[in-house]
């Protein structure tokens, strides 16, 4: 385990978002042109790949001071770790010895997984709702990579990736949103089908398939080919803000129609997360989410929205593993879960 | 090759998730594939019973990932003479890339363009790219001059049999390909 220092704190773009949407990214599927792709590739050929991809980076002037890791070195709790801190998916955190890396930018706002289906998938991550500043970053380094590397890009059909689903722009825009409300008074369905009928797809953030935890969802583009990367990140932005304003709706109706009702959910999980010893994660997720709401309808104006996101991070198995510097059982977890979130809960109240 | 869940038994069926467009190959044996996508159809019932379609789709065994995504496109060609196409470059045959869904190279595109144009228009609606150019395009990522008389012959055809809807979306793809084309020049 090697995460120690980094596992007490988390990035910036999260620790600053109050909002609905929670944060905006923007992931490039890149390949070059030399090699097979990932999946196909000898393993020195993915050697390589990392080798001139890593040389690439350190010319770029967004990446001077990036982190390089070599994932084999890692093991299953540091590669969690970082999943967790969405800075690799899950496919390449799980990737067995394969020759894989991860660059990781200042902030933790670019990140680039080396040797996931594609050789290149350049991921930058804003606070908030803002894929197009997300989009200019991410093709600002591109631009820089590609001066040392040689693209796999075809005329007709554009950037040429593993997986027909992402050839062309080789563009996913995605905003992660807090839908409380709209799960409360159940109308998460009715917004997530006309979502969907707009060629975008939706899927819970936690949980395996779409179990969604937390009442935190992912938006995403479907389509990567035959539109402009600018109108694909506008439909994404679009689309996040209309869903936005259903849950805003939403809460105000929650407000004038069950305010007593509201306020009581979300003063008993402010009352459990200050005195449970041992929790599941799931709870936790629950619970924070109700706060959630209520700091952001004022039912808990004490509450600082950057602690929940702190948490919603810290309590995550891995990175309460780095933090104690050991493997840990679940109920192990459950303990310390519990104890940390006292601990921030407590300092927030004593610094009033 | 063992079952990447249980590790154990041999590998028989690959199951293929496909959440928010991103595509997952598994490749498991009997018993673990039938509990994952019992438990995957289960956990989607339960959180979207009126439209668990959208959100996820498993292909629990190849005939039906095979209806799904390949059988339309293979109707022109008897499909051993598919399976048996192999890219010069790679070696990745047409039944390599059903296994996994993953092409092996760039020079794929060429070599599976037949299959792969219909599928391509499926997923996106289009085949021709619209966004970003690289600074520097390789004179092997051109469209040869050919390809685009063809596209021309194919649109007088589709006028002809009074496909309008055919003629109008290869029109304006011819349209893209020759204003990019003279931009560059
Ligand atoms: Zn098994
Ligand atoms: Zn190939």
């Amino acid at each position: 385990m090697r995460f120690k220092e980094m596992a007490s704190k988390i990035s910036q773009w999260l620790e600053e978002s109050k909002e609905i949407v929670i944060s905006s990214r923007v992931r490039l599927a890149r390949n070059l042109a030399d090699f097979s792709f990932t999946h196909w590739a000898k393993k020195e050929d993915l050697a390589a790949i990392i080798e001139q991809v890593s040389k690439g980076a350190k010319r770029s002037s967004y990446l001077k001071n990036a982190l390089i890791i070599d994932l084999k070195e890692l093991d299953d709790i540091d590669r969690q770790f970082l999943m967790e801190r969405h800075l690799i998916s899950r496919e390449h955190a799980q990737g067995k010895g394969k020759e894989r890396a991860v660059i990781i930018g200042d902030k933790e706002i670019i990140s680039i997984m080396v040797n996931e289906e594609d050789h290149l998938r350049i991921q930058v991550t804003e606070s908030g709702l803002n894929l197009i500043e997300a989009w200019r970053l991410a093709s600002k380094i591109d631009n820089e990579l590609e001066k040392g590397l040689n693209y796999a890009y075809s005329e007709k059909y554009g950037y040429l990736t593993a997986c027909p689903t992402n050839t062309g722009t080789g563009l996913r825009a995605s905003a992660m949103i807090h839908l409380p409300a709209l799960v409360i008074s159940r109308q998460i369905n009715k917004v997530l089908d006309a979502v969907s009928r707009a060629n975008m797809a939706v899927r819970g953030i936690y949980g395996e398939g779409t179990q969604a935890q937390g009442d935190l969802f992912q938006i995403s583009n479907e389509i990567s080919l035959g539109e402009s990367e600018e109108e694909i990140v506008e439909h994404v932005e679009k689309a996040a803000r209309e869903i936005m304003e259903y849950e805003k709706g939403a809460r105000k109706r929650l407000l004038t129609q069950l305010k007593e009702e509201i306020k009581d959910s979300v003063s008993r999980a402010y009352g459990t997360l200050c005195s449970a010893y041992t929790i599941s994660s799931a709870e936790t997720l629950t619970l924070l989410s109700k706060l959630r709401l209520g700091a952001s309808i004022d039912l808990a104006k004490d509450i600082d929205i950057s602690t929940l996101n702190e948490l919603l991070i810290l309590t995550r198995p891995a990175h309460l593993q780095e933090m104690a510097g050991k493997k840990l059982s679940a109920p192990e977890r459950d303990v310390k879960r519990a104890t940390l979130i006292r601990e921030k809960l407590k300092i927030r109240s004593s610094n009033r | 090759m063992l079952c990447e869940r249980c590790g154990k038994e041999e590998a028989t069926v690959p199951v293929i998730k496909i959440v928010g467009g991103e595509f997952t190959v598994m490749h498991l044996c009997d018993k673990c594939a039938e509990e994952v996508t019992g438990e995957i159809k289960k956990e989607i019932e339960s959180f979207f019973p009126s439209f668990p379609d959208l959100f996820l789709k498993i292909f629990s065994d190849f005939p039906s990932f095979h209806t799904e995504f390949f059988t339309p496109f293979e109707e022109k060609i008897k499909p051993p003479e598919v399976e048996e196409i192999k890219c010069p470059r790679c070696g990745l045959s047409y039944s390599d890339f059903k296994k996994t869904f993953q092409l092996g190279c760039s020079q794929c595109y060429e070599t599976f363009k037949e299959q792969l144009e219909p599928m391509l228009r499926r997923i996106h609606g289009g085949i021709i790219h619209k966004g970003k150019v690289p600074s520097k395009v390789p004179a092997k990522a051109k469209v040869p001059k050919n390809e685009i008389e063809e596209m021309k012959k194919k649109l007088q055809e589709a006028v002809k049999r009074e496909e309008y809807e055919e003629a109008a979306r290869l029109r304006d793809e011819i349209r893209t390909l020759e204003t990019r084309q003279k931009k560059q020049r």
